[in-house]
């Protein structure tokens, strides 16, 4: 698997999973007006103006309607799925950022700072001698945590978006009953 | 008033209804929303907004054209009561 491209400190701390949350909610909103739309026109065709419709016209209209009900549904369902990940993905996303916002604050509180492309650098002019190994360790345990957990945010990402493009195929308009 | 009738008035009713529907699914576009730069996620939430977007398109077409089928259908049992009135009358 090829290594992933970490992101920028700016990337991390502006990592946005609003699209997701307004998606998730958009498409539940959209999958129950495409089922109630086509529920209604079933039922429609059950009892037109309440009155029940029977012959072999009627038999026609509610078949082509009950089956575009049931291929309206599929597409429906898929995009609540497809919500569902959005929706879950999100908070997933967050926790990850908000723990790789700890490890940089942890560097930071234990004075060395972040730069741009993730390293952490001493902030200490100096020190004695023997402490200079142990900061040196120390740095380096910060950075592998912040690498860590950025690489985890953007890996996170990728896996969510594979997951909503699996969805996709199901939730085009369906091929309706002529 | 005839049972045709009473049907005919009621698929003009539905056919109203469905109207309605058609005209909110034609309305329903969630796509173009700001998506940020560089994230996986927000280039499939594109795609799917692209999508979900036609598919509600590809929906009210679809209501339209039943609306109008039914609408039809009234008419032509409006048509045959009134054959069949004719019919008596002579």
């Amino acid at each position: 698997m090829a290594e992933l491209e970490l992101p920028t400190l700016a990337q991390i701390t502006d990592w946005d999973v609003q699209h997701l949350v307004d998606a998730a909610a958009e498409w539940n909103k959209t999958a129950d007006l495409w089922e109630n739309s086509f529920h209604d026109v079933w039922q429609g065709t059950l009892r037109p103006g309440g009155t029940t419709w029977e012959g072999s016209a009627a038999e026609n209209a509610q078949d082509i309607a009950w089956r575009d009900l049931v291929k309206v549904r599929g597409s429906a369902d898929a995009l609540r799925t497809a919500a569902n990940i959005a929706h879950t993905g999100a908070s997933s996303l967050s926790d990850v950022k908000r723990l790789a916002l700890n490890a940089i604050d942890e560097a930071r509180t234990n004075e060395f700072t972040v730069a741009e492309d993730l390293s952490v650098n001493e902030v200490r002019y100096r020190f004695v001698a023997r402490e200079r190994e142990s900061r040196e360790s120390l740095a380096d345990d910060h950075s592998a945590d912040i690498r860590h957990f950025a690489a985890n945010l953007v890996a996170l990402d990728r896996d969510i978006a594979h997951r909503l493009r699996a969805t996709m195929s199901g939730i085009g308009a369906p091929i309706y009953s002529v | 008033m005839g049972a045709l009738r009473v049907t005919a008035d009621g698929l003009f009713a539905v056919a109203g209804q469905l109207e309605q529907h058609a005209q909110a699914l034609s309305a329903h576009v969630i796509s173009g929303a700001v998506l940020p730069d560089g994230q996986s996620t927000a280039d499939v939430v594109a795609e799917i907004q692209s999508r979900v977007d036609a598919a509600s398109a590809a929906h009210a077409e679809r209501i339209w054209s039943v609306a109008s089928s039914l609408t039809a259908a009234g008419r032509a049992y409006t048509a045959s009561d009134s054959s069949a009135s004719a019919a008596l009358a002579e």
